[in-house]
């Protein structure tokens, strides 16, 4: 049972994925604000390691969450920023270069004057 | 009033004054995690660091708090020229992303006089209008492949035995070089072959073409003959043979080799590493099996845990360090790639390991019936189900 002012949904279905490898998980909701989190070992398995990783798995799973949550803006402007800079992301207009006012020299520098 | 001087605590940050960075952590044992940030910069601290980072518990005076304001997952009044930085660093580690798809593979047919047992495709069938890529599957790869905007391009040519079609090889050639040169991109050419079926003429035509050859090696004799079948039972005395003619014809530096590592070869890491040595190559390729394809379903005789692999890896890599340490240059390639991307601030071109994962980004496959996948894995994928569905087996 897993109280959901603790540990958000995300980070308890982040956490479980992380054990799909060792166990069979099943989340659902058998009240509101709490969900029910069920674990059978697959073969192999070892219980107790897979018992104890679990309730750290849930710790860090919300850190994690909450990491994202007061980085994502910054994490936002840092990827703006590197891709704005160096056009990497541009497409090229549409449609042929054209010149019509002669803004340019052959060379596709812009004259004195140009904006 | 005091001529003393103020505590060092006065002078720090107070704790909450601090604003975090996107990082990442994972346990790395029971004592420690390890700490990456956005940029890629790591530090490996006490276990809860993270926590008391995230929970402003850090004392601000400290040296660990020091570490991670200048490996940038925290920053605080005193940090500069941050976002620049940040951006900087990031763009650089993406950068493989600039052009978008650099390494366009064209399967040229399915057909192979191997049978390899850790083969994920190969067809021994002499049915070519089947199995081979036609001219027109061609052309219409080679316009697909030309409206990727990266400057520089590699095409690959695999199969199957791409050689079994070498016909279709020496059409796919100029027609791409002509293109290149018309758009303006850089080319590079590799052919990703056994040698087993490669005449002078072949091998003269690639040194006239500067296309670069990527052959199998997978260790001595007794393990390489023991996966890859071929008529005769000779591969690797045919391989080796056929390297050294191509070593003449196209020079030393333009053949290269890669190992597939299966369950024999993780007893012989020595032995495999001695026959790349003795055979002059000064680059050798310890990866892990790829867990798909036939081998995934061969798996009592080809497949492995990963603990076993990494026995094999670590005995390898101290085995190469040895040599190295002794006058020998061999480089492993997959420790340069992980330390390129742990220690420098630099990607790399290896598809397999990027983020955003390369499969579409970095890399396409033109599959012989026309196909188009985002990754070798898909098209093996795709082939296994085929042939369940049409209830065909390789190697029969």
């Amino acid at each position: 049972m897993v109280d959901e002012t603790i540990y958000s949904r995300e980070a308890v279905l982040r956490a479980c994925y992380w054990f799909t490898d060792r166990c069979h998980v099943f989340v659902s909701r058998t009240q509101p604000g709490v969900l029910s989190v069920r674990i059978t070992a697959k073969p192999g398995a070892n219980w107790d390691s897979v018992v104890g990783d679990f309730e750290n798995a849930f710790l860090d799973a919300q850190l994690r969450q909450e990491i994202g949550q007061e980085t994502a803006r910054i994490h936002e402007l840092i990827v703006a920023k590197a891709f704005a800079e160096g056009d990497l992301l541009d497409d090229a207009p549409a449609g042929e270069w054209r010149d019509p006012v002669g803004l340019q020299d052959t060379d596709g520098n812009d004259k004195d004057g140009a904006v | 009033m005091t001529r003393k001087f103020h505590p060092p605590t006065s002078f720090g940050e107070s704790p909450s004054a601090y604003h975090l960075l996107p990082f990442r952590f994972i346990s790395l044992d029971c004592a420690s995690e390890i700490l990456v940030s956005e940029a890629g910069e790591y530090l490996i601290a006490p276990t809860g660091t993270a926590r008391s980072v995230v929970r402003r518990q850090l004392d601000t005076g400290s040296d660990l708090y020091r570490s991670l304001r200048a490996r940038h997952f925290l920053f605080d009044g005193q940090s500069s020229a941050l976002l620049d930085v940040l951006a900087t660093k990031y763009r650089t580690k993406r950068s493989f992303l600039d052009g978008f798809t650099k390494l366009h593979i064209f399967v040229t047919t399915l057909r192979c006089e191997h049978s390899c047992t850790y083969c994920q495709v190969s067809r021994q069938t002499p049915d070519r209008a089947r199995f081979d890529m036609s001219q027109e599957t061609a052309d219409r790869a080679l316009d697909l492949m030309f409206r990727s905007p990266a400057p520089h391009l590699t095409l690959e040519f695999q199969g199957g035995e791409p050689l079994l079609n070498f016909d279709l090889i020496r059409y796919i050639v100029p027609q791409a070089k002509e293109r290149a040169a018309r758009t303006g991109k850089e080319l590079d050419i590799v052919v990703a072959t056994n040698l087993a079926l490669v005449t002078d003429e072949i091998l003269t035509y690639f040194r006239d073409e500067a296309v670069e050859v990527s052959t199998s090696l997978d260790g001595p004799a007794f393990i390489h003959n023991a996966s890859r079948h071929r008529p005769g039972g000779n591969s690797y005395e045919i391989t080796v043979q056929n390297i050294e003619r191509a070593r003449t014809i196209l020079g030393h530096q333009h053949v290269a080799a890669l190992m597939t590592t299966t369950q024999l070869s993780l007893d012989h890491p020595r032995e495999i590493i001695d026959e790349y040595v003795r055979l002059g190559f000064h680059s050798i390729f310890l990866r892990p099996m790829s867990p798909y394809g036939f081998a995934a379903r061969a798996h009592a005789k080809t497949g492995y845990e990963g603990e076993r692999f990494l026995d094999f890896y670590r005995t390898g890599l101290a085995y190469i360090i040895q040599l190295n340490r002794q006058g020998v240059a061999l480089s492993e390639a997959y420790a340069k790639i992980l330390l390129t991307k742990i220690l420098t601030p630099f990607p790399t071109r290896f598809v397999d390991l990027q983020p955003p994962a390369g499969a579409g980004i970095s890399v396409v496959v033109y599959n012989y019936d026309g196909d188009v996948y985002a990754s070798d894995e898909a098209r093996m994928l795709a082939e296994m189900r085929q042939a369940v569905q049409t209830r065909e087996h390789p190697h029969r």
